[in-house]
């Protein structure tokens, strides 16, 4: 939907138009998801308003209900994704409710942010892995947003702050960065990820002023086992990378973070990913 | 012999010149001076970024939750449109 009717300029023009868009993550109203009751209830409500009025239902589906919130039409996902089906539904409804085209009623604004409610000394980084073609994955370039700790980030601070001192980064914060290093595919659950191997590697190539500030080089690889669909498949992510670290020394914060994959192959094709810091106001 | 490196180096050009990535989203070869180490880190994955086209999903007007949206469309008298996925539209992850 993203990269097909969502992306068309008729179909965002009759949405800011005529409706008022909205997107639901299935997972945020289930189980220990974050949406309150309330919410929660508005979201089944709809669902089963689509089943009373024996309309089609579904987890990925398209809804449409009247300005008092009845259900009035629908669609599977396959349907509404493509382009020549979706308008239909959208110009239909919208003689059917006879909506005169109006200002859009949200400020449209990036859906793509950092996390809010970060620690003070927490880092957000952003991740961006983007196919290269060959298949294997869905194409098209996806993102993550990845937060360390300070505990977490520290694992990059230099056991001794001298030129050509090396070390391993804790794997648990590696692994907490590479889980992500796979293009677009159906399945984004990364607690189902399994690593053949992973490691991330650091080295001081300059230190500068008295002692205040260095400069890693970062160096890493990985192979990951990330099923295409959430069932079981031989797919494998593999990924050779190289990076930087600067980092304050006198005050233990990173200034600049950058990692980028030098080769990377999935589901027999390739894709690239790059991942770095991201600054934040001060009051996130 | 000539004519076709002179070929190859034309399609390397070309090819370098319509893709937005060229091919600096993916070089085997890391760079090797350290000098110039994070400049060609961040010029690359500043390379990789989302395009606008890319990112047409935020023209659109999006209400924050479902229920914003039914306060909007009762008090200006239009239809919601819902979609619901599983994983992350604003991401890409889904």
């Amino acid at each position: 939907m993203r990269a097909g009717p969502l992306s068309k300029p008729e179909v965002i023009k009759l949405l800011n138009a005529h409706f008022v868009p909205v997107y639901a993550v299935n997972e945020d109203y289930h189980g220990e998801g974050p949406q309150p009751t309330e919410e929660r209830r508005e979201f089944t409500r709809i669902y089963r308003g689509a089943l009373d009025g024996k309309l089609s239902a579904g987890t990925v589906h398209v809804y449409l209900t009247s300005p008092d919130g009845k259900v009035i039409d629908s669609m599977h996902v396959a349907e509404a994704a493509r382009t020549e089906k979706l308008l239909a539904t959208l110009k239909r409804n919208i003689g059917r409710l006879g909506v005169p085209a109006g200002e859009t009623l949200v400020k449209p604004k990036p859906q793509s942010t950092p996390p809010t409610g970060m620690a003070n000394d927490a880092v957000a980084l952003h991740l961006v892995s983007r196919a290269l073609g060959g298949g294997g994955s869905w194409g098209g370039v996806v993102e993550n947003w990845v937060v360390l700790s300070s505990k977490e980030w520290a694992a990059f601070r230099p056991p001794v702050a001298k030129v050509g001192e090396e070390w391993r980064i804790d794997p648990e914060v590696s692994a907490k960065l590479l889980t992500h290093f796979y293009p677009s595919t159906e399945n984004n659950d990364v607690s189902k990820n399994v690593f053949d191997h992973q490691r991330l590697e650091a080295k001081v190539i300059a230190v500068d002023g008295e002692g205040e500030t260095a400069t890693l080089r970062l160096s890493g690889s990985l192979k990951m086992k990330h099923t295409f669909y959430h069932k079981d498949d031989r797919n494998v992510a593999q990924a050779e990378m190289v990076g930087f670290v600067q980092l304050d020394l006198s005050t233990s914060t990173i200034r600049e973070f950058g990692l980028i994959t030098t080769e990377a192959t999935y589901g027999g094709g390739k894709f690239a990913v790059g991942l770095r810091l991201v600054a934040l106001p001060k009051n996130q | 012999m000539h004519s076709r490196s002179h070929l190859n180096t034309v399609i390397v050009a070309l090819v370098w010149a319509i893709s937005p990535l060229g091919t600096s989203a993916e070089t085997k070869k890391p760079i090797d001076s350290d000098a110039e180490l994070p400049a060609w880190v961040s010029k690359r994955i500043a390379v990789l970024q989302p395009r606008p086209e890319e990112k047409r999903l935020d023209e659109i007007g999006w209400a924050d939750d479902i229920r914003h949206a039914l306060q909007l469309a009762k008090k200006h008298r239009r239809p919601v449109f819902l979609f619901t996925h599983d994983g992350r539209i604003n991401l890409g992850r889904c």
